[in-house]
């Protein structure tokens, strides 16, 4: 277990940002993901000890549930999701800085931010001031910040944040190699879906500052209806005279198609109903939900039901309350442990 | 301050008073002679001279409380180092590096406020305890070492009082901007108007007490004065509750802003 929160309640004044929210991440990615205003940034910072819960528990890594902020702040890594550097700071002493202020001597803080500056392909740059580095540059210097003290957990707020489509790629690549090279706990709070599917094993939905949907990746996306992609030879075969009038097809270009199955239905029928055209299935595959649809679903039901109940999505194995564990440390060659 | 070649600029040019009467003190003691000169004559028969005596206590007090060049030392030196000292960090979003760390925000305020104190410190009370050190290597005996070392140590505690009072205020109002620039145009006005006014209102009621109710700049010089054992421009007392109250006020002021869940987004 990562972190795990039980009926965590956060209000600022009358503003309501997260309402009883129960989950458990286990270690490994796990996406946080959301609109803006989801409460995605304010579970972070009640985990860190900046905000105070309302009401509810929290526990991070097996630290006792009364631990100190700094206790708990000396084995998690926060990267913000504002822009932020010391000024006048150059990279080295900015990462130097941060690992003495977390409790390190200053040579093992100097050691140490030669390390993951180098982790993070700053090594070129360090001794530049980072007010004159590039969005990237900057990005990568946050994040080597919160490596510098060796976390178990890090927590990273909107990490590829106005990065370039290569830029947005090192972010990722660096964050998966956090994961499963160095065995990392990664909790990727963000609201960009691609992210989460590039780099998570399991994620969570928030809207409104409710979890609508929550569980693996995988079975998650695990489609909840059969859903066929195929192509046919010849192409310009005429297949909505042929196949049965019960089956929802869609042409997707030239000889290719997605087709609605019913339930259980067998897929037979539909390779005898082409072959009776004078075609032949050239290509098959069986398709599954992407993040997107799993997270507009999610938000759609929560919106269905008013934003009050939690009850599970059918099929995601969503808003399960705390013991629903998300994550799969099958993808952690550190067998889960960080 | 000392990372731009302007800050040590700036810091050098702030140390010249020290020179000045490091100079005085040269012809004074004639490690440097002019001879015989109308020159010489002229400068030491003259009313300034005789009143830059290294025997009493203002010849130092006055190298760093004199309005000039005392004040501009203060508000250039306080601008380049405490003003901007929060809101710089709140500007680049720094806040949230550090409060993420095992630091707390009055743990944070006070080692701003620490660091501005000792850098100011140097111009203000070393300062003047290396003159005081000068002077003493070179009178010809130690019998002026002996005279004056027993109010050495109430003017320097009084300079220190005077230039912790301001710093915190700098440091504090400093945590009030949004901006580094905010900040400094606030400390500026603040000190240079706070002095202006209690000036014109001091000449209109003829009462000099006034200024120290008013400025920051003489409410400091009167704590270091009577410290020192100077005739003051006002009573200690005044100036205290002047300090304590802009302090107060500040402080009431800062603990809202720097609440954490504001203070980070």
């Amino acid at each position: 277990m990562t972190v795990e929160l039980d009926r965590l309640t956060i209000r600022y004044g009358d503003h309501l940002a997260v309402a009883d929210v129960s989950v458990r991440f286990d270690p490994g990615a796990v996406g946080l993901l959301g609109r803006n205003g989801a409460g995605k940034s304010s579970i972070l910072k009640a985990l860190l000890g900046l905000v105070k819960p309302s009401s509810g528990r929290m526990r991070i890594l097996e630290l006792p549930e009364d631990a100190d902020a700094a206790t708990v702040r000396s084995q998690v890594g926060y990267m913000p999701e504002r822009d932020a550097h010391l000024p006048q700071a150059s990279g080295f002493e900015m990462v130097s800085l941060l690992g003495m202020l977390s409790g390190m001597p200053r040579r093992d803080a100097w050691r140490r931010a030669h390390e993951v500056l180098y982790l993070v392909g700053l090594e070129e740059q360090r001794y530049r001031p980072v007010s004159g580095y590039s969005a990237g540059m900057r990005q990568k210097a946050k994040l080597a910040a919160a490596l510098v003290h060796d976390p178990k957990v890090l927590f990273l707020d909107e990490p590829t944040n106005g990065l370039d489509p290569t830029g947005r790629e090192d972010m990722l690549r660096l964050v998966r190699q956090l994961c499963r090279e160095l065995g990392k706990s990664v909790v990727l709070s963000t609201h960009i879906l691609q992210d989460v599917e590039a780099v998570c094993d399991g994620v969570v939905v928030m809207e409104k500052g409710r979890v609508v949907a929550s569980g693996p990746l995988h079975e998650l996306t695990r489609a909840t209806e059969r859903r066929v992609a195929f192509s046919v030879e010849p192409s310009n075969l005429e297949l909505r005279s042929v196949l049965s009038p019960r089956w929802k097809l869609r042409n997707d270009g030239p000889g290719r198609y997605t087709v609605w199955l019913l339930d259980d239905e067998p897929t037979q029928p539909l390779f005898a109903a082409i072959l009776q055209a004078g075609g032949f299935v050239t290509g098959f595959v069986p398709q599954r939900r992407s993040l997107e649809e799993v997270f507009l679903h999610a938000v759609q039901r929560d919106a269905d039901l008013g934003g009050a109940d939690h009850a599970p999505m059918s099929g995601t194995g969503a808003a399960q309350p705390l013991g629903a564990e998300v994550g799969s440390p099958t993808r952690n060659p550190a067998g889960g442990q960080p | 301050m000392f990372r731009s070649k302007w800050g040590v600029a700036l810091f050098c040019a702030c140390l010249l008073p020290l020179v000045v009467r490091t100079f005085v003190l040269m012809i004074r003691f004639g490690v440097v002679n002019f001879g015989a000169s109308p020159r010489r004559n002229l400068l030491t028969q003259s009313q300034a001279f005789a009143q830059w005596d290294p025997l009493r206590a203002d010849f130092y007090v006055e190298m760093v409380m004199a309005t000039w060049p005392g004040l501009l030392v203060l508000v250039f030196v306080t601008s380049f180092v405490s003003a901007g000292a929060v809101a710089r960090d709140r500007a680049t979003n720094a806040l949230e590096l550090y409060w993420t760390r095992g630091i707390s925000p009055w743990g944070y305020l006070l080692a701003k406020w620490v660091g501005s104190l000792l850098l100011l410190s140097l111009l203000t009370c070393v300062g003047p305890l290396v003159l005081w050190g000068f002077a003493c290597l070179m009178a010809e005996d130690w019998s002026l070492c002996a005279e004056t070392a027993l109010f050495v140590v109430p003017m320097l505690s009084g300079l220190l009082l005077a230039t912790a009072a301001w710093t915190a205020i700098c440091v504090l109002l400093s945590a009030l901007s949004q901006a580094p620039n905010q900040a400094i145009v606030g400390w500026c006005m603040l000190v240079v108007g706070s002095t202006a006014v209690g000036a014109v209102l001091s000449r209109v009621f003829h009462d000099p007490s006034i200024r120290t109710w008013l400025s920051i700049w003489d409410a400091g010089g009167v704590v270091a004065r009577y410290m020192a054992g100077v005739t003051a421009r006002g009573p200690i007392e005044s100036a205290a509750l002047f300090f304590g109250g802009v302090l107060l006020v500040l402080l009431l002021l800062v603990r809202r802003r720097l609440a954490l869940s504001e203070a980070i987004g």
